[in-house]
């Protein structure tokens, strides 16, 4: 613990001489301004000039501080949510830099990737013998507008940020299923041209609850219906007002994918200017680590009744 | 040309578009009944399949003659719900019989052919209970159109009449003897 407070502190002091040395590089460029004698002309140059002097410092601040922030979190991690994880799961892999790879959401056809992707907090564990993988996802579209003048200017948009979970499914089914809580902008799935066994249709499902908070969509209604029986579908609601965010699940080759779109960056440390509460950082990570439990007691993952040969 | 008869033609057109519309809609309610009641049958025939295997397991514990552990029952094709329901009813109390005849042979329960039949029985049951709630929401959506105006007048005009649930109705017919023919 002492380590890792000497850690923060290391952090904070190299973010607080950045911040110092680049608030003194704004002050000197706006003295220097105003020593030109001409008032008009130096609050003219000012939107102009401080950027140029600020933009860099904070570039060189952000590679100067990266080193120790990287440092801090890692010491982080290891102590406190490769610990916390021990204790709740069995069989762990945790690596904090790693993620589920792009291929491995892109292949269920049923999300659209956007432009660029990043993974990280790889968790591969069993809980309650289910086995299951989870991994904090970004993914950003790309943006380009283009000014009066010409010039174009490219951002990134986020469009997906927060878990990726992957459990083993109890039952076995043939066709693909989908379930997507309405405002959850990036399902995808292919409905028309193809064969048609690959094709997904709408499923009306007979709870009219189920069907305002949810779009089903499946390649075999009978499989949509095996799968989503009523109580699943009481389980998914209970879940859905649980959960800040929006949900998608995917039923694909014997797995259950959960997409939660909560704009959380989950397992991460606080700030580096607040001391550790080592308590009240234990209980956030367990809070984040039942985000993936919940899934696997309240949708009774365990229950292996419908599996041949368990 | 006259205004009245272009009036005339459009509405008629109209006309045309919507009943041509509102037909193929109930058509195609139609064809998913029976779509879905094709995925009973496959359901049914899969539990029957499992109601067989367990009735020769149970025979190799306990002496018990075919008949006394389930009464014949017949699927074939072209069944009528009633007859579907009346089928599936006998299969449940053949079931009931079975694991109630079950608990007086312990090695019987504790065998290994027995516990994967008593997994194979639950998915299976839980492949009928989505059959069912499949056809009954297109029954359902389809009893709607026949009662809803302007479907219920184009309906009228088909002779669409009201389509049977499939539910496990207690009908109390001890005395069907049913064939395996299917």
């Amino acid at each position: 613990m002492d380590e890792l407070n000497e850690l923060r502190k290391a952090a904070r002091n190299r973010t607080l001489i950045c911040i110092g040395v680049v608030a003194a590089l704004g002050i000197a460029a706006i003295l220097l301004l105003r020593q030109s004698g001409d008032r008009f002309l130096s609050f003219a140059i000012l939107p102009v000039a401080l950027p140029i002097v600020l933009v860099p410092g904070l570039l060189l601040s952000f590679w100067v501080t990266k080193k120790p922030r990287q440092r801090y979190r890692a010491a982080f991690k290891d102590a406190f949510v490769k610990r916390s994880l021990e204790s709740v799961f069995t069989d762990l892999r945790y690596e904090p830099e790693q993620g589920i790879p792009y291929e491995t959401i892109a292949a269920t056809k049923m999300m659209y990737m956007g432009d660029r992707f990043h993974s990280e907090d790889y968790i591969h564990a069993r809980y309650q013998n289910v086995r299951f993988t989870q991994s904090d996802v970004h993914i950003e579209e790309e943006h380009q507008s283009t000014d009066s003048e010409g010039h174009t200017t490219t951002e990134y948009v986020t469009i997906f940020r927060g878990r990726w979970m992957i459990f083993d499914f109890n039952k076995e089914f043939r066709a693909n299923v989908q379930i997507v809580q309405k405002g959850f902008r990036t399902a995808r799935r292919k409905r028309f041209f193809g064969k048609k066994e690959t094709l997904f249709k709408k499923v009306e499902l007979e709870s009219e609850t189920f069907n305002k908070q949810f779009q089903v969509y499946a390649q075999d209604e009978h499989d949509a219906f095996y799968i989503i029986t009523p109580a699943f579908m009481e389980r998914i609601e209970g879940l859905a007002a649980h959960n800040k965010g929006k949900m998608m699940f995917c039923f694909v080759g014997q797995r259950l994918h959960i997409a939660i779109h909560d704009n959380k960056d989950s397992f991460e440390p606080g700030s580096v200017f607040k001391a550790i509460d080592e308590e009240k950082a234990t209980r956030k990570i367990r809070e984040e680590i039942e985000v993936i439990t919940q899934f696997i007691d309240e949708l009774s993952l365990d229950n292996n009744l419908f599996v041949q040969g368990e | 040309m006259n205004p009245v008869l272009i009036v005339i033609i459009v509405a008629v057109v109209f006309l045309a578009g919507c009943v041509i519309s509102i037909s193929n809609r109930l058509n195609k309610a139609r064809v998913k009944i029976d779509e879905a009641g094709s995925d009973i049958d496959v359901s049914l025939t899969k539990r029957y399949d499992v109601l067989t295997k367990m009735v020769d397991v149970v025979k190799s514990y306990a002496k018990y003659e075919k008949e006394t552990l389930f009464q014949t029952i017949q699927l074939r094709q072209g069944m009528t719900m009633r007859e579907k329901n009346e089928a599936n009813r006998l299969m449940g109390e053949s079931f009931e019989r079975i694991h109630a005849l079950a608990e007086n042979y312990p090695e019987l329960k504790a065998s290994a052919n027995y516990n994967t039949l008593q997994k194979a029985i639950a998915d299976v049951e839980e492949h009928l209970q989505a059959s069912r709630r499949l056809y009954n929401a297109n029954v359902s959506r389809y009893n709607q159109l026949l009662v809803t105006f302007p479907t219920s007048v184009i309906a009228g005009m088909k002779g669409m009449t009201r389509e049977e649930f499939f539910s496990a109705e207690e009908t109390k017919r001890q005395d069907v003897k049913m064939d395996l023919d299917f």
